[in-house]
């Protein structure tokens, strides 16, 4: 190393004191504005304006002595030994991080409007963790943020640099799948229409409101007596029906308009390197799925779907680019071949030998019996104490509800399931919408279980299986499957590969 | 995917033979945790008490006060139980190549971090973990809030030790 520059454990520059003052006088007020408020409205007598007065000035030197102390204890260096960077901080709570050179992300400069004036920079070291999780050095110099960054990009570079890379092959180009006018047709009819019935609902309530709003004052006279002329109870219902049936036109068409403006020319291409993917009439989107960012996938389909071999794909990725979690693309509209050419593309050839299969326990469904209830026992509370319906229309709905609602957490419990082969972990679910996800193994980045009091007694686990593109959970499973997560910590620990 | 078969291989494997987690011996937390618990736990009594003591200054009903009291009694008793039996469950385990973490009473966890999936270590100490020499340390991984551990009550070395201890596996084991 020739360069072994803040190997020293170094403060910020004297700015910093201003800076931390600024800010911490500025977290003050912003708490307190009330009060300011106060003050300025209610013009303070004497006595009262010496009290604030007084306030205000041991506020200031408490504040500068806080800064001065948190000058003091801020202090960060490099340590080329241990390939880590180090910083120390904290008044009254101290703080002690280590970045090791390798789980450096990315390293950039970032300046408030107060870091402006006072001529400071602040360096943001990013790790893969979340956002909280990002470590700052502020108030330096802009040699010192110069340098620094330019020498843990250089540290990283090398730490990485000793991995062995992908080789640089040509890409060519395999196959591509390009959707037709007539499959986005279908995915708009087959996808669910809440949504859209959703968007129809928040579009005519934002109309009603204005409408109203802009009537209520000069006709509100006039629209009561329109109000007065909508005729009996039958013709009511009528008119429900009718508006029900326009609803869900509408909606099926917003779906399609949606579906046409989001995946309009998906074209998808593979060459020997990525998975490349554009779409979007408005906004053209376009990405590169590499098979080592990919954390997460999910397939969704649901029977009208799958009549039409109609797969949607879920591809959560890690990137240092964007927050692990947040980036999530959807491929809609995939054949069954396609979905398998995908998944062999992402993860080679997949061998089912050893596999693992597991249920969650009876216990589960009962519960949910039980929150199925809820809106039975509120109703009827309701009902109690505000007569709305005839007791025996009650009755039925009751009746209707209950065993629609039995039928559904039956089926939802029989479609929940987990799978594990030598390298994947799978969750099945679904009862119109089935879903599958899918994970590798030894991308996973921690095991959660869990057992609840209640638990005890049966032996009962839930699990949560943690990734870079979001979790996965399981519930209720007994410890028959406590072989299978050692195994899977085996994998992950065994594993040498780069998991993003 | 060259580098993917380079690596594999696929030798049988008895996962019944595979190391068990649920073996683990675990290393209590320092006592001085259950002290910093209960403190907190009392300081939030006293604001409840205060807030309380107001509602009888302004004569809120005897049977108010008396409902509340009884409220106040029973959910601080179990605070200060739950303090106590949580304190017994906190615990974490180093194996070779991982790091577990226990903690809940009522919902008892167990967390295993794989330590090449750590991101990165820090120790921290707050104000009453000053005062009680106890430090925590906070481990991150890349799975979000639910894989990222806090492991409060280590005594101050212990906390440093097991810091560098974790930051040398991580580069060791890239």
């Amino acid at each position: 190393m020739i360069n072994e520059a803040f190997s020293v454990p170094r403060r910020q520059s004297v700015m910093g004191i201003a800076l931390i003052f600024f800010n911490s006088v500025y977290k003050f007020l912003r708490g307190f504005w009330v009060l300011g408020a106060y003050l300025i409205l209610q013009t303070p007598t004497g006595i009262t304006l010496f009290y604030v007065l007084l306030g205000i000035i041991v506020l200031a030197a408490v504040a500068l002595g806080y800064s001065i102390l948190y000058y003091r204890n801020f202090l960060f260096h490099i340590d080329y030994q241990k390939e880590e960077f180090v910083l120390q901080k904290g008044v009254i709570s101290t703080q002690n991080i280590t970045i090791p050179f390798d789980k450096i992300q990315q390293v950039y400069f970032k300046r408030s409007i107060l870091e402006r004036i006072i001529n400071t920079y602040r360096v943001v070291i990013d790790t893969a963790g979340s956002k909280e999780d990002e470590v700052s050095i502020t108030a330096i110099t802009k040699e010192d943020a110069d340098l620094l960054a330019s020498i843990l990009t250089r540290v990283k570079q090398e730490k990485t640099a000793l991995e062995p890379e992908e080789k640089e092959v040509p890409p060519t180009r395999l196959w591509t799948h390009k959707l037709n006018v007539l499959t986005l047709f279908k995915i708009g009819i087959s996808t669910n229409y809440l949504r859209g019935l959703g968007l129809v609902a928040a579009f005519f309530a934002t109309i009603y409101n204005e409408f109203y709003r802009f009537f209520q004052d000069d006709y509100g006279e006039e629209f009561g007596e329109y109000y007065d002329m909508i005729p009996s109870a039958s013709a009511t219902v009528g008119f429900f029906i009718a508006l029900f049936f326009f609803l869900l036109f509408v909606s099926i068409v917003i779906t399609i308009l949606e579906v046409f403006i989001k995946y309009y020319g998906l074209t998808l291409t593979q060459t020997s390197e990525n998975l490349e993917l554009e779409m979007g009439l408005k906004t053209n989107t376009k990405v590169a799925l590499q098979p080592r960012r990919v954390q997460l996938v999910q397939t969704i389909t649901n029977p009208v779907q799958k009549y039409f071999n109609l797969y949607e794909t879920r591809i959560a990725l890690a990137s240092s680019e964007d927050i692990i979690g947040k980036k999530k693309i959807k491929i809609p509209g995939l054949g069954r071949e396609e979905v398998l050419k995908v998944k062999d593309f992402l993860y080679g050839e997949q061998q089912p030998d050893l596999q693992g299969k597991f249920k969650s326990h009876m216990l589960i469904l009962f519960r949910r019996f039980f929150i199925s209830l809820t809106p039975v026992v509120i109703s009827y509370l309701i009902l109690l104490w505000q007569p709305y319906l005839e007791l025996y229309i009650y009755y039925t709905l009751v009746i209707v509800y209950l065993v629609i609602a039995i039928i559904y957490q039956i089926l939802k419990y029989r479609s929940l399931k987990l799978v594990i082969t030598s390298n994947f972990l799978k969750k099945y679910q679904g009862v119109w919408n089935k879903s599958e996800e899918q994970v590798e193994i030894f991308k996973m980045q921690a095991l959660t279980v869990k057992q609840p009091l209640w638990y005890k007694k049966r032996g009962l686990y839930n699990l949560e299986f943690h990734t870079a593109g979001g979790d996965i959970s399981f519930k209720a499973v007994n410890n028959k499957i406590f072989p299978w997560l050692n195994y899977i910590l085996y994998k992950i620990e065994s594993s040498s590969k780069r998991w993003m | 995917m060259a580098s993917l078969m380079e690596n594999f291989s696929n030798d049988p494997i008895d996962i019944n033979l595979l190391p068990k987690f649920e073996d683990v011996d675990y290393t209590g937390i320092s006592g001085n945790y259950l002290i910093k618990s209960n403190i907190q736990t009392g300081i939030f009594l006293i604001f409840v008490l205060i807030a309380w003591g107001v509602f009888w200054y302004y004569d809120a009903g005897i049977q108010n006060l008396q409902l509340a009291a009884g409220i106040i009694i029973l959910f601080f008793a179990f605070r200060f139980w739950n303090n106590y039996k949580m304190q017994a469950n906190y615990g974490y385990a180093l194996r070779d190549k991982d790091l577990l973490y226990r903690r809940g009473f009522i919902v008892n966890t167990v967390t295993v971090i794989p330590f090449n999936r750590i991101q990165h270590v820090s120790v921290s100490r707050d104000f009453f973990d000053k005062i009680l020499n106890i430090s925590s340390l906070q481990i991150f991984t890349a799975g979000g809030g639910g894989s990222d551990v806090n492991i409060p009550g280590l005594e101050p070395t212990l906390a440093v030790n097991l810091k560098e201890a974790l930051s040398k596996k991580l580069s060791h084991n890239d």
